[in-house]
């Protein structure tokens, strides 16, 4: 089913809504959770927590690309748990390994973060994606949005780990001029 | 700067980033056909698809609603598979640390089964299809191949320092490959090998 006529179940206030977005989208959403929180059932919560929210949200939004739509809820719906399941310790999942490459650059403070703007500091990712080479935007953005593990980008980019690690790394160093250069404080 | 501050931040990023990801993956995963996929085959599956699809003809059904033929379909159950393939498969739940993640069916024949652990690696990889070819995709070169007879089954266990990388054996009418890439012993191949069917 097209994904219009999908959203317009929604504005329908059908509830076949949720089961098409399931038959079309869930795997995909299971694998955005999983690849966060590591665990069945809390990715299968987050999944169906993200068709909720999509009832809630649809109307009156009407998003054009569904899959990204709910993606992105869901991938915001499994950090939060995420966060919240490791308020007090980090257990060595792909997550945390992701959060250990970031800190690298960013450090760890989250003194400022109180009062960072996100919708800024979203819109210098994007500008700070678009100065990338796509090959290496495409490694970030699975990393970082995706969670891909090292070995999944590498296999499915067709290149070795060790140029993944090499180019992230030096995306990750720019990324920290980036931000600088914006005037974000880290 | 928190990183779970920027990781937040990541998710409202321009959707076409998002996608020109997810489509750098899907271009890729078409390459990873496995070996017994030749052109041949392919040029088959493409003629029996577009014959089917003029002919508009369901190819599949479920729950009443039309699906096309996916060329690979992503699964979360091993009974999903079986749907899928028509065939039953037996694996186990976990290998060593790493646990039954990930479940792929390719064009409705072969089944492949990842075991991933907790940093996220894929460390073993389980295949099954109809027929004898080798279908592990696997063509690095080992210093040791082995074959051994264990209860009516022929093993082809290959592997480097004292380790073993790739089992390889047919049962029954299915090829099964064992990828694991760290390496086990050949009593944990053997024992293995003989839970999946």
């Amino acid at each position: 089913m097209e994904d219009s006529a999908i959203v317009q179940l929604y504005w329908d206030r059908d509830e076949s809504a949720i089961t098409r977005s399931n038959e079309k989208y869930g795997s995909y959403l299971r694998k955005i959770a999983f690849s966060i929180l590591f665990n069945r059932d809390d990715s299968d919560e987050c999944v169906n927590d993200t068709y909720l929210k999509a009832w809630d949200s649809i109307p009156p939004k009407r998003p054009e690309r569904l899959s990204t739509y709910l993606g992105k809820i869901c991938r915001n719906l499994s950090i939060n748990l995420y966060e919240r399941m490791t308020a007090s310790k980090r257990g060595g999942t792909n997550t945390d390994v992701c959060l250990d490459e970031l800190e690298t650059v960013l450090g760890t403070s989250g003194e400022a973060d109180e009062h960072l703007d996100m919708a800024l500091l979203t819109e210098a990712i994007n500008g700070f994606l678009s100065s990338l080479d796509s090959d290496v935007r495409n490694m970030f953005v699975l990393r970082y949005w995706h969670m891909e593990s090292i070995k999944d980008i590498s296999g499915r980019l067709k290149t070795g780990e060790s140029r993944v690690k090499m180019s992230l790394s030096r995306a990750r160093a720019k990324l920290k001029e980036h931000l600088l250069k914006e005037g974000f404080e880290l | 700067m928190r990183a779970i501050t920027f990781l937040k931040a990541m998710n409202d990023i321009d959707d076409s980033n998002i996608e020109a990801a997810e489509k750098a993956e899907e271009k890729n995963r078409v390459t990873q056909f496995p070996s017994w996929l030749n052109i041949k085959t392919v040029t088959a599956i493409a003629a029996a698809l577009v014959i089917t699809v003029t002919l508009g003809i369901v190819l599949t059904k479920k729950d009443d609603k039309t699906m096309a033929v996916n060329p690979m379909e992503q699964v979360i159950t091993t009974g999903e598979a079986e749907e899928l393939t028509g065939y039953p498969l037996t694996v186990p739940e976990s290998f060593m640390e790493s646990r039954k993640t990930e479940l792929f069916v390719y064009n409705g024949q072969m089944t492949e089964v990842n075991y991933v652990d907790r940093k996220g690696e894929i460390v073993l990889t389980v295949r099954k299809a109809p027929g004898d070819e080798d279908i592990s995709g696997n063509y690095n070169e080992y210093d040791k191949t082995d074959r051994i007879e264990a209860g009516g089954t022929v093993y082809t266990l290959k592997g480097n320092k004292g380790m073993i990388n790739l089992v390889l054996f047919t049962r029954d009418g299915y090829s099964y490959s064992v990828d694991c890439a760290p390496g086990m012993t050949i009593e944990e191949a053997l024992e293995l090998a003989h839970e999946i069917r």
